[in-house]
């Protein structure tokens, strides 16, 4: 059973800047989220008062009804793993995985186990003579082996290569088939995870932009293209995220009506999450 | 006593023990080198030693107490632990 998150008109101010204003969404399921947005849209604020860290300005963020901040039964069931700096750079792998075992009551120590073997991890090398890459793993599998009903992933693969993002993908969906629990993710390489995302939530300028079914989104928004006075007869009525010209050919980039713009004789092509979150984001003035 | 104050205490013990076992050695290898010393040049006369470490304790348990508030405290928030819990594990632990 995944825990309902509530977030009614969250602001958070750090001096004269508002990292969030007035942000008010709900993640009722147990899910796979994509957090996106650009950098300094206020993920990682978002983020932290989720898990309790910190204090919002104005509005609150309510788990199964209550305030996470200071809350014993709510910080147990959230797990933040942030990009970097996540453990004391003087314990050993050993360490953090024991720490991390009583402080999540869900904790699997044999999948931390298994894990700490699929990443190459020394148990008794400390947090600081691992390298970039080694860090953000141990991060990834303290992450996954907490178990914990809400999981949050902010950039957690600094330095990792290829092989061993897809690796965690891989587990990370395991993991979730097996045990489903909400997992907040928020990423930059938006293209390699976008196919995991089931809901995706896009933050700008401290703003909700938008909150949207990743399916939904992915068939809704479309790419029209034609001549510019066919493109633009066609947008005329709609709701036009964006418009490129070029040599006289036209692309809009529109909500909904794919079978339209076919009937209409323009070429209809998907558009990719990281596209629309760029788009959508360049609309709301970034 | 709940697992997250189990957690902090286990955390703050394996945090400290490695610039404990430093502090000690150090103080402890002069102790003997004051000694060894002493029991040379002393003697030849009436002389007394004293060794005292009130002063090497307090600046240790400042520069602890220091780190302890900068690094310890974040990374336990970090980890999920009560301000109450840590305020409890700390006074405890010290």
């Amino acid at each position: 059973m995944g825990m309902i998150i509530e977030v009614k008109d969250l602001s958070k101010r750090y001096g004269n800047k508002l990292a969030l204003d007035s942000v008010t969404f709900s993640l009722e399921e147990p899910r796979i989220y994509g957090l996106l947005g650009r950098n300094g849209a206020g993920k990682t604020t978002f983020m932290e008062i989720l898990a309790g860290q910190i204090l919002a300005t104005e509005g609150e963020i309510l788990i199964d009804g209550e305030p996470p901040f200071d809350n014993v039964k709510l910080t147990e069931s959230i797990c933040l793993i942030k990009e970097g700096q996540n453990f004391k750079r003087e314990l050993t792998i050993k360490n953090v995985l024991k720490i991390s075992s009583y402080f999540y009551p869900t904790w699997d120590d044999d999948l931390a186990q298994s894990l700490v073997e699929e990443y190459n991890l020394n148990i008794k090398a400390k947090v600081k003579t691992l390298s970039k890459g080694m860090e953000s793993a141990l991060g990834i599998i303290v992450g996954l082996a907490s178990k914990a009903p809400i999981t949050i992933f902010d950039e957690p693969y600094i330095g990792l290569d290829a092989a061993a993002r897809k690796k965690f993908y891989e587990i990370l969906l395991r993991e979730y088939e097996e045990n489903p629990r909400t997992i907040i993710f928020s990423t930059h390489l938006i293209d390699e995870v976008s196919l995991m995302f089931e809901e995706v939530i896009i933050l700008q300028g401290g703003k909700l932009a938008l909150q949207e079914d990743a399916e939904v989104l992915r068939n809704k928004a479309c790419a029209v293209s034609g001549t510019v006075e066919a493109v633009e007869k066609f947008i005329l009525d709609k709701e036009v995220i964006t418009t490129k010209q070029l040599a006289g050919m036209m692309t809009a980039y529109v909500f909904g009506h794919m079978e339209e713009a076919r009937i209409a004789g323009l070429s209809v092509e998907g558009v990719p999450i990281q596209d629309l979150m760029i788009y959508l984001t360049e609309k709301e003035g970034a | 006593m709940n697992k997250q104050m189990n957690g902090l205490l286990y955390y703050l013990v394996t945090d400290i023990r490695h610039s404990m076992k430093i502090f000690w050695a150090i103080l402890l290898s002069i102790l003997v080198v004051s000694v060894t010393f002493a029991y040379f040049l002393l003697g030849f006369e009436d002389g007394k030693m004293a060794f005292g470490f009130p002063f090497a304790t307090y600046f240790f348990c400042i520069i602890t107490g220091f780190v302890t508030v900068k690094e310890s405290i974040p990374f336990a928030i970090k980890m999920g632990a009560t301000r109450k819990n840590i305020y409890i594990a700390i006074a405890i632990f010290s």
